[in-house]
């Protein structure tokens, strides 16, 4: 069943050449359409400014689109304002590239994993918020203390464990293990991947890491300049691909012998 | 000692001093580059591979500093320790005789100078030469860097150019002078996928066109796959394992190494569970007693929780590991 089903898209910026110059359309997302199964991880990989951020970011709300629909569960959320939406929030949430940068160092962890469910006003949600934190492999002392007595791949996990404390359906991973040491990289994918099995979770994987993404998604879909090149099943994408661009991205990945 | 090695550097300490803690970033790091040897610095963020780079060149600020070691470089027929340098000669060395590349190609270049200046500052410096003939061999070296318009590159200011296009004019900065040795720090981690392999192709080739030594720092072993003739694997501030390039992808020998290689996705296979290393990468504040894998590793002994192993030699490689003594 589908989950996720994005129409048509179309996002333009505006850019200006130097101080005084002419300005120009920048297409970041340029009517791109897919649709997302229910329990699938779709993997979405292209080039820094390929636009796959900005797209990932209108799906979710974060970012209004110039046109084009998406649907939740059949659901027209472009169609919706920002009061509307608020009780749709809680199915679809972000998980970010940097676990410095998207924490709050002045609040505890407990809290800042609670938040979610008291914006919500869930009268659980401390406790929630304690079992999800042990969910995503934290020790219970993690609640009580502060973002710098973590390190980056734990940082991920309170992310991620924020990410899914109000339960959602679908969460944007957007290159969540891109800043992280390889050894730890493989843990957080190998938390991504049981957290989705144990909650039938719904991703999108945004990555530019054509490894991470072949080894976690069902389906793969290839951007380049705003629009979506490729889009087909994880194994005939990577073994067949038939888009040019697709063909230079796989074969530009440096081997480590593990192919051999 | 190597007798034609070009760089040795012998029990290097480069140590931070933040207030009252002290950082162990490198703790008796040896090792040789010959020439026109390609050598690969691999490990985490942390282990102390680019401090071993900037110790090399001293280029290593406060609070750190260089504790002991010798860092003995061949420099016109005579072996000479770099520690030992004024600092009116390390000048000549760096940019001279060696280079260096660094990771972010737009900090690293000068916005309010065009390309041109910036590149030809170090012949002029090192070589003597201005006017038209420092042009010419300005223009020469961007070329030999891969860059078709060298012209109106060399006119450009640092912020006209793309990301790949900046990484070259780095490249062509420190060739430019003729350096025997190139210490290239993560050149190609801040660039796509697709440029990255053009920028490791103009590496690989420039290397055997100028017979360079090279030390590539990196954490990403495919990029070392592609240029590195011989491997040191990295971990908490020591040298852990150092092997010839094949050997390491298809045998690796410490513990470290072989599960760093299991824990990169495969592209040919859909792995279930990847075999992740538990735990994190140690703090060089606090780094823990013994081996100091020993806290991650699955065949730590007794004797690994106590006692630091030291060099073993197998089969001409070098392993620092108690399974090996």
């Amino acid at each position: 069943m589908e989950l996720v089903k994005v129409q048509n898209i179309v996002k333009h910026f505006r850019k200006q050449k130097g101080m005084f110059g002419a300005f120009e359309t920048v297409k970041a997302v340029d009517d791109v359409s897919f649709s997302i199964n229910e329990g699938e991880t779709l993997g979405l990989v292209g080039e820094s400014g390929c636009g796959k951020s900005t797209l990932g970011r209108i799906i979710i709300r974060l970012l209004r689109e110039d046109s084009g629909k998406i649907f939740l569960n059949g659901k027209e959320l472009t169609a919706l304002n920002f009061n509307e939406l608020k009780p749709l929030r809680r199915d679809m949430q972000i998980i970010f590239q940097d676990p410095f940068a998207s924490l709050n160092p002045r609040i505890r962890i407990g809290a800042a994993v609670a938040e979610t469910l008291e914006i919500l006003k869930d009268e659980d949600a401390v406790r929630k918020a304690a079992k999800m934190l042990e969910m995503v492999g934290l020790p219970s002392s993690a609640f009580s203390k502060y973002p710098h007595e973590f390190s980056g791949g734990q940082r991920q996990r309170i992310c991620i464990a924020r990410a899914l404390v109000s339960r959602p359906k679908f969460i944007l991973c957007d290159e969540p293990v891109s800043s992280l040491d390889v050894s730890v990289q493989a843990q957080i994918i190998n938390l991504l991947k049981d957290l989705k099995d144990e909650l039938g979770l719904t991703y999108l994987f945004i990555s530019h890491d054509l490894r991470v993404v072949r080894n976690i998604s069902d389906r793969v879909a290839v951007m380049k300049d705003g629009k979506v090149v490729e889009i087909a099943d994880n194994e005939t994408i990577y073994k067949y691909p038939v888009n040019a661009y697709t063909k230079e991205l796989i074969g530009s990945v440096q081997e480590t012998g593990k192919e051999l | 000692m190597t007798e034609n090695a070009l760089l040795s550097i012998r029990g290097l300490h480069t140590y931070f001093f933040p207030g009252k803690a002290v950082g162990r970033a490198v703790e008796g790091v040896s090792f040789d580059v010959g020439s026109s040897e390609s050598i690969g610095l691999v490990g985490e963020s942390g282990c102390g591979k680019s401090v071993t780079a900037l110790s090399i060149l001293r280029l290593v600020s406060r609070p750190g500093k260089i504790v002991s070691g010798e860092i003995i470089f061949e420099r016109g027929g005579k072996k000479e320790d770099m520690l030992l340098l004024s600092e009116q000669e390390m000048t000549k060395v760096r940019g001279g005789e060696i280079s260096m590349i660094f990771q972010e190609p737009f900090t690293s270049l000068n916005p309010v100078f065009r390309v041109e200046y910036q590149v030809g500052e170090s012949a002029k410096l090192h070589l003597g030469i201005k006017g038209e003939a420092l042009r010419a061999l300005v223009m020469e070296t961007l070329s030999g860097a891969g860059i078709k318009d060298a012209e109106r590159v060399a006119d450009s200011y640092p912020h006209e150019l793309s990301g790949g296009l900046r990484q070259r004019v780095m490249i062509a900065m420190a060739l430019i002078s003729g350096p025997k040795l190139l210490i290239a720090d993560e050149p190609t981690t801040a660039l796509d996928v697709t440029v990255q392999a053009q920028i490791l192709d103009l590496l690989a080739d420039i290397r055997l066109k100028r017979k360079l030594s090279v030390i590539m720092v990196s954490h990403d072993l495919g990029i070392i796959n592609r240029i590195c003739d011989r491997v040191n694997i990295m971990y908490s501030g020591r040298i852990v394992e150092s092997s010839p390039k094949k050997e390491i992808f298809s045998n690796p020998l410490h513990p470290y190494t072989a599960g760093l290689l299991k824990s990169i996705p495969s592209l040919s296979k859909i792995e279930k569970r990847l075999p992740a290393i538990p735990g994190n990468v140690p703090d060089p504040f606090d780094p823990p007693a013994g081996c100091r894998f020993h806290p991650r590793c699955q065949k730590a002994m007794d004797i690994c929780k106590k006692t630091e192993p030291g060099e073993t030699v197998v089969d001409g490689r070098m392993v620092k590991c108690w399974l090996y003594k």
